[in-house]
């Protein structure tokens, strides 16, 4: 996942001045998360719990927005299919940058009861595109999914902005096929 | 013409009566559960005791049976096991069984696990339960696989050393035995004619 | 009457800048509370908390989210038309702040004081839809497309009764000057036009129907022209993906954002002007009356308005389009040449 290396070393401030600008750019990224949510499957129920009254994402700045061009991070809920994949890898690219991912439940994990012989699921959304969060969970709690957000949130905090990306590697371009 | 006229003021009313509706809505008392700064589900105790989240493992309860690995549908359990040797002395799991097997390895990816409870039922010894925990997210996939054996790498190679030293001298003692056995019977034999 | 800017600088150029930018300076902080009211609104009235961990409650939502556009990449899909497509945004903004020119705040204070002023507003209202019409198209996107023309259907429906709505203000105040409108309106709370207007005497109670039910009609028509729920077609998330911004990202997609609000604002801002007696104090002239309250009366009557937009939108589900066409042809329009023609009688007995 060449481009999400920069979140491996978030300590590395460049300078003062640089830094106090960075804290203010990320946390305005953190809490301002605005959601493309990608429901498939038994997930999508439980994540509509969590945006209703008793969890209210919305305390964390999620705002449902139906265009992923508007969208900060996708949410994954449920299966992956092989055919869906493919739309899930038009919409990530669809998205505009800085952009996450954040994949709910043992299905979109890693094809959870559909690993081993499942011939018509992705084993695992992060064989096409980069997680940031995984929600573990069949399917998570709402709370466990508010955690996944908190911990996504932490991690927006503690980016590097002011540093050139690593470029992907050929070998990390190719998406895997099986 | 009394219809438009009927339809028209229906309408109107229908809005009115949705529109008190959330203006009441606006003042009452909200219900929602501020999750990280309260734990509702375990301050309220409303978190059943049935509820199915994080699987734990009290290895020292654990006799390395593997009913858990066998019986997961999703096969996310993976159990290592090796024997006992007499010089490790009388040991027993923490329900009073005599321990025949040390367990090496007990993993469970929850990033495919499914929650159904299925290796919770057929733990012979109920050292596999739900917790109450649930909110335990990763960054990384390989966060997810918990392996809940504490023993040390050199713990766990001296284990299996102990269990193949121990095979050797068994095997010696086994042909000793066999060949005592063979001596015993060759005697009897003679003695007989 | 007049303009303080001139009064205290002088007619020059320094002086026009800054009434240029008097209603900018508005804009910007009142979306911000204006999105901020959105969220807490809707949440409350849905039995939630809303924003809660950005500043004390919440509050810092709406700047927390300008930091966060300010930072997102600015897609301009391969296939577009890019300088439509990257001019769009601007125009629908320029056709929302080009309204404030002659809205007025006070007794004191109107930037532009033309007396073509209900006519102005209502053709750069109309302004909007070009850019709609041209982000949607330019966008090379067909979810983009159908939410411009929906948009344009939507609008142009909408804009006749909204007119007979003005015309009838106009015939019976006799000036299209915004000012004078509220003139006409001044003291004590039963001369506004939702009350019957100035005219005296016992006639007057015959004809406040009329005045009410224009009230509602250029209520709704409002609605329809800012593309607020219910009539929010041309952005239905569960038909067309975005409507006719779904391609646009970063501080394009703010410029649609802010000019909604905007948008708000204005209408809201004209109901005021036309019905409730604009920055008039209700308790006549001798009370919490004259030029700095004007101001506090004008923004606070209409900000009520913008809060009662936004009670609607949680309230109201979407109309379908039939719905939405049988709504502004067959029961607003009649409505409204109805009351028009009754109150060009009011206006020819009195």
């Amino acid at each position: 996942m060449g481009f999400l290396n920069r979140l491996d070393d978030p300590f590395n401030a460049e300078g003062i001045i640089l830094g106090k600008v960075e804290d203010l750019l990320n946390w305005g990224r953190a809490r301002s998360d605005w959601y493309l949510s990608f429901g498939l499957a038994c997930c999508a129920i439980e994540f509509m719990a969590v945006n209703a009254s008793h969890f209210d994402l919305m305390r964390f700045g999620c705002i449902p927005r139906p265009s992923p061009r508007q969208a900060d991070f996708i949410i994954i809920s449920g299966t992956v299919t092989m055919k869906m994949a493919e739309r899930i890898i038009t919409l990530y690219e669809q998205m505009a940058e800085p952009k996450y991912v954040l994949s709910m439940g043992s299905c979109a994990n890693s094809g959870g009861p559909y690993w081993e012989h499942g011939y018509h699921v992705l084993k695992g959304i992060d064989r096409v595109i980069p997680v940031d969060v995984y929600v573990p969970g069949c399917p998570p709690k709402p709370e466990a999914f508010l955690d996944g957000i908190v911990k996504l949130q932490k991690k927006i905090n503690q980016q590097a902005i002011f540093k050139k990306r690593a470029k992907l590697a050929e070998e990390e371009k190719i998406i895997v096929n099986d | 013409m009394v219809k438009y006229f009927k339809d028209i003021l229906l309408g109107f009313w229908t809005i009115m009566v949705g529109m008190k509706i959330t203006m009441d809505h606006l003042f009452q008392k909200k219900v929602t559960m501020q999750y990280p700064e309260r734990f509702d589900p375990i301050d309220t105790g409303f978190m059943p005791d049935n509820s199915r989240n994080k699987l734990f493992v009290d290895i020292d309860d654990c006799n390395g049976c593997g009913g858990c690995e066998r019986d997961c549908p999703v096969n996310c359990i993976t159990v290592e096991t090796v024997k006992t040797v007499p010089s490790d002395g009388p040991i027993t799991i923490k329900s009073g069984a005599k321990r025949t097997l040390w367990v090496l390895k007990h993993e469970i990816d929850y990033s495919k696990c499914c929650f159904c409870s299925l290796c919770v039922e057929s733990c012979a010894t109920s050292a596999i339960f739900h917790t109450k925990e649930f909110d335990y997210s990763g960054y990384d996939r390989n966060e997810l696989k918990h392996d809940f054996v504490s023993y040390s790498d050199e713990e766990k190679q001296k284990k299996l050393d102990n269990f193949v030293a121990y095979q050797i001298v068994k095997k010696q003692e086994d042909a000793a035995k066999k060949a005592a056995d063979e001596a015993a019977k060759a005697a009897a034999a003679q003695i007989t004619k | 009457m007049g303009n303080f800017v001139f009064d205290l600088i002088g007619k020059n150029i320094v002086a026009a800048l800054v009434i240029c930018i008097i209603p900018l300076v508005f804009i910007l902080p009142y979306a911000l509370i204006a999105i901020l009211g959105e969220l807490k609104i809707g949440a409350w009235m849905q039995d939630r908390v809303g924003p809660m961990r950005t500043g004390w409650k919440g509050v810092l939502q709406p700047v927390a989210e300008v930091v966060k556009l300010l930072q997102k990449e600015d897609i301009t899909p391969t296939i577009a038309n890019k300088p439509l497509f990257n001019l769009a945004p601007f125009i629908v903004f320029i056709g929302a702040f080009a309204a404030f020119a002659v809205l007025p705040f006070s007794e004191k204070f109107i930037p532009s004081g033309i007396n073509l002023g209900l006519f102005f507003v209502f053709a750069v209202g109309s302004f909007a839809v070009i850019g709609i019409v041209m982000g949607g198209w330019a966008s090379n996107n067909k979810y983009s497309l159908l939410g411009a023309m929906r948009s344009v259907a939507q609008i142009i429906s909408y804009e006749l009764p909204a007119g007979m709505v003005f015309l009838s203000i106009a015939t019976i105040a006799g000036t299209l000057d915004m000012q004078t409108i509220i003139l006409n309106q001044s003291g004590p709370i039963w001369n506004w036009y939702i009350f019957g207007g100035p005219q005296g005497g016992a006639i007057k109670f015959l004809f406040i129907p009329f005045f009410v039910i224009l009230f509602i009609v250029y209520l709704i028509s409002s609605l329809a022209e800012t593309n607020r729920t219910p009539f929010d077609i041309p952005e239905g998330e569960s038909e067309i993906v975005a409507g006719y911004h779904t391609e646009y990202s970063g501080m394009k997609f703010a410029m649609f954002f802010m000019a909604e609000y905007a948008n708000m604002y204005v209408v809201s801002a004209i109901i005021v002007i036309l019905f409730l007696g604009g920055w008039s104090s209700p308790f006549g002239t001798s009370f919490m009356d004259g030029p700095i309250w004007g101001i506090f009366w004008m923004v606070g009557k209409a900000f009520f308005f913008v809060f009662v937009q936004i009670w609607l939108r949680w309230t109201l589900p979407r109309l379908r389009v039939d719905q939405l066409m049988y709504l502004g042809w067959k029961v607003l329009l009649p409505l409204s040449i109805a009351c028009f023609m009754a109150i060009a009688f009011l206006a020819m007995i009195n």
